[in-house]
């Protein structure tokens, strides 16, 4: 009988534990969040500190400067706003604020590539911010062309700039010893690309050239671009151009068949390959200058050769974007102020080697102590940037772009086959 | 008689007591996102939960005529059908080999059991840079012994079998653990008596061993149907699908329209789907395995 009680007891008293701290757990994560916040708030019980989430995906080598820009930002503000940062691999990212947008549980603040604001901005994910820029908060007058129109979603403003990238030929100047050629002179024109890559194929053991095919920054549209060919043109898919069938017939065959590099590679994938010193030629963002000199790899940096039809190259940014779970609105704007204004903009380019995302500071002398900047600025005006614009550019670019590259890399299906069955999908997808 | 009754009723209440925390866990955590589920399958709806849309029976529509879902559903059953045979079978030959007490089978024990608690995430990124054809250790001595390397994970043939590969090395040890339980559950009179008749180590294998074995052969079998078709981690980590979806599993698909195409109504449907698939094959395999162990006795 005494044993019966004894263990309904310790039933029961498991039982509440387990409910206690569920509920305890429910309550720790909407104030975890703010965790730091509320022992802020003890420390200076005097003043009201506005505290902002923001949310981004800088895991890289910027990190380290974005971290103590925010710092600064956070000791030097006038309107005691403390902006609390979570930093986290790109997917991740997305996948967490799928879960709590819906819920009104998301940050304040976030930052993502400028090609997804369409999937964000339809559904009311992201707040209109077209206030920030009529009330001067944003000078509309030095954001870069190519970004303009793509911070905003059915001529709508939804985000503001935060930086804004480029693409350059990154070419390892000992392989090129190696293959016999002069490692100031990389290749202008896709002609020399072309027999530069061969030359290291033939006399080295790494490989010549190469562009990344999926979960990476976009690298085959340069080359599309470069022969007067693009993928969605005023909302009609043209992917199966002639000059597609042509551009990617020839590098297809590079690549594949001259075996300049292996067929299908991620963005990661290509940058281990180029990090390891076995690759010689690949296009790559400001990003990556910092980590390959850390390791210490004697390379350079070069405008993207020519094409045929243009000399072009792949311009990407990241905005910053007003969620609709944010109450702080006036908090925000100040910070999108902060980090869009000179200074600020040039401590962080000169800490990432980013080009700035003003275009008043081209000649600022101050710059010129990072030389990657001026490099990675010079093609602002031949940049394009990458199916923006879109509600479903993830779909698109995973359902019918990559599959087509896959089968022509990896199977050697027809080239016009694969772009047409392609071309097929995305003017479904466009609907 | 009175007794009885009173008695029983009591053990009973002490049972659901002890039962409740599980089944309260079961309910909210498993039960309820079940039946949300099912209803938002007849539904399409925006990221943010808004503009619901009454679809009928659409969505399931979409996914009979859908050749992604049957290309996942392949795939799906291609990894099942490989994978529950070879971990099992591995676990059962494993474990049989190191039920003794030796400490060299103690040590086989640990070690074939590491990898079934590490995090399959962890196991799955340490695989893809171990094949990666220009910079992984198993290719360079693949290159030193003079074989020409793969790229093993874009190859459209050899990316699944590498994929069911990773997940056999990781789970067999689980399998292994409770099929060693098993084995100790045997009485060691039945070997006894059948050595003295002169049967030989095969004989008593499938004589003795597999059968008295069935009842956990059942469920680890059951166990390991259920997992495969729920196969999603190592996928996501080194192939996301590809290439060209032919590692696309229906968890994958399930991901990929949720999280990538936001349609949380179709990828609901899926997930119906899936498991009413799963559900049907487990029951059918534990009724026709555990039939047959009738039978015997």
């Amino acid at each position: 009988m005494r044993r019966r009680i004894l263990s309904a007891g310790i039933v029961m008293v498991l039982l509440l534990t387990m409910v206690l701290s569920a509920c305890s757990a429910n309550s720790e994560d909407t104030k975890g969040a703010t965790a730091a916040s509320s022992s802020e708030k003890t420390e200076e019980p005097s003043s009201e500190k506005t505290v902002v989430t923001f949310w981004n995906g800088f895991t890289g080598s910027d990190q380290a400067t974005l971290e103590a820009l925010v710092d600064e930002y956070n000791q030097t503000n006038d309107k005691n706003i403390e902006v609390e940062m979570s930093i986290m691999p790109w997917d991740s990212l997305y996948q967490k604020l799928s879960t709590v947008l819906p819920v009104g549980e998301g940050p304040d603040m976030v930052a993502m590539a400028t090609e997804r604001i369409g999937t964000y901005a339809e559904p009311g994910a992201f707040v209109d911010v077209s206030d920030a820029y009529t009330t001067g908060i944003i000078d509309e007058s030095v954001v870069p062309g190519a970004l303009q129109e793509n911070l905003k979603y059915n001529g709508t403003y939804y985000g503001v700039p935060m930086n804004f990238a480029t693409l350059l030929l990154y070419y390892n100047k000992t392989i090129f010893e190696e293959a016999g050629l002069d490692p100031e002179s990389p290749p202008t024109n896709w002609d020399e690309l072309e027999q530069y890559a061969q030359q290291i194929v033939d006399n080295t053991d790494c490989y010549g050239f190469d562009m990344a095919v999926k979960e990476t920054t976009p690298m085959w549209c340069i080359m599309l671009w470069g022969n007067g060919g693009d993928i969605i043109e005023d909302g009609k898919a043209v992917f199966n151009s002639e000059e597609n069938i042509e551009t990617i017939t020839r590098w297809a065959e590079n690549i594949r068949d001259k075996k300049f590099g292996p067929e299908v590679l991620t963005g990661g994938e290509i940058d281990k390959l180029f990090e390891s010193q076995k690759l010689g030629m690949y296009f790559c963002g400001p990003w990556a200058t910092g980590g390959f000199e850390d390791v210490g790899i004697d390379f350079g940096v070069a405008q993207a050769p020519e094409g045929p039809v243009q000399q072009v190259t792949q311009a990407n940014a990241v905005g910053m974007y007003l969620t609709s779970s944010s109450k702080q609105k006036e908090a925000v704007y100040d910070f999108f102020s902060w980090w869009n204004s000179a200074e600020t903009q040039v401590k962080w380019s000169l800490g990432t080697g980013f080009p700035p995302a003003r275009t008043d500071l081209e000649n600022d002398e101050r710059l010129a102590e990072n030389p990657y900047i001026e490099l990675f600025s010079k093609p602002a005006n031949e940049s394009q940037m990458y199916l923006q614009q879109l509600t479903n550019f993830a779909e698109i670019d995973n359902q019918a772009i990559v599959p087509a590259f896959e089968k022509i890399l990896l199977e050697g299906a027809d080239v016009k086959t694969a772009l047409d069955e392609a071309n097929e999908q995305i003017e479904a997808l466009l609907e | 008689m009175k007794t009885r009754s009173s008695f029983g009723k009591k053990r009973e209440r002490a049972g659901l007591l002890f039962v409740a925390p599980s089944m309260l866990i079961l309910i909210v955590f498993v039960f309820v996102p079940l039946l949300i589920s099912v209803a938002f399958s007849f539904f399409k709806f925006d990221m943010m939960f808004n503009n619901f849309k009454f679809l009928n029976l659409d969505n399931y529509t979409k996914l009979l005529s859908n050749s992604r879902f049957f290309n996942a559903l392949w795939n799906t059953v291609y990894y099942t059908v490989c994978t529950v045979p070879l971990n099992i079978g591995l676990a059962l030959i494993v474990a049989v080999l190191v039920k003794r007490q030796s400490w060299f089978a103690r040590f086989c024990k640990s070690v074939f059991f590491i990898p079934a608690v590490c995090s399959m995430t962890v196991i799955s990124i340490v695989w893809s840079f171990l094949i990666n054809k220009d910079i992984g250790v198993f290719s360079y001595w693949m290159q030193v012994l003079g074989f020409n390397t793969v790229d093993l994970l874009n190859s459209p043939t050899w990316a699944m079998p590498t994929v069911i590969l990773v997940g056999i090395w990781k789970n067999f040890g689980f399998y292994m653990v409770i099929l060693l339980a098993g084995l100790n559950g045997i009485d060691e009179s039945y070997y006894e008596a059948a050595e003295i008749d002169g049967a030989s180590g095969l004989r008593k294998f499938w004589g003795i061993t597999v059968p008295m074995l069935m009842p956990t052969l059942s469920f680890t079998i059951v166990n390991c149907i259920i997992g495969s078709f729920q196969v999603f981690d190592q996928v996501y980590i080194m192939t996301k699908g590809g290439p060209l979806f032919r590692t696309q599993t229906l968890v994958q698909l399930i991901y990929s329209t949720a999280f990538e195409s936001f349609d949380m109504g179709y990828a609901s449907t899926i997930a119906v789907a899936l498991f009413v698939i799963t559900f049907t094959v487990s029951v059918l395999t534990f009724k026709h395995l555990t039939r047959d162990e009738d039978s015997l006795a």
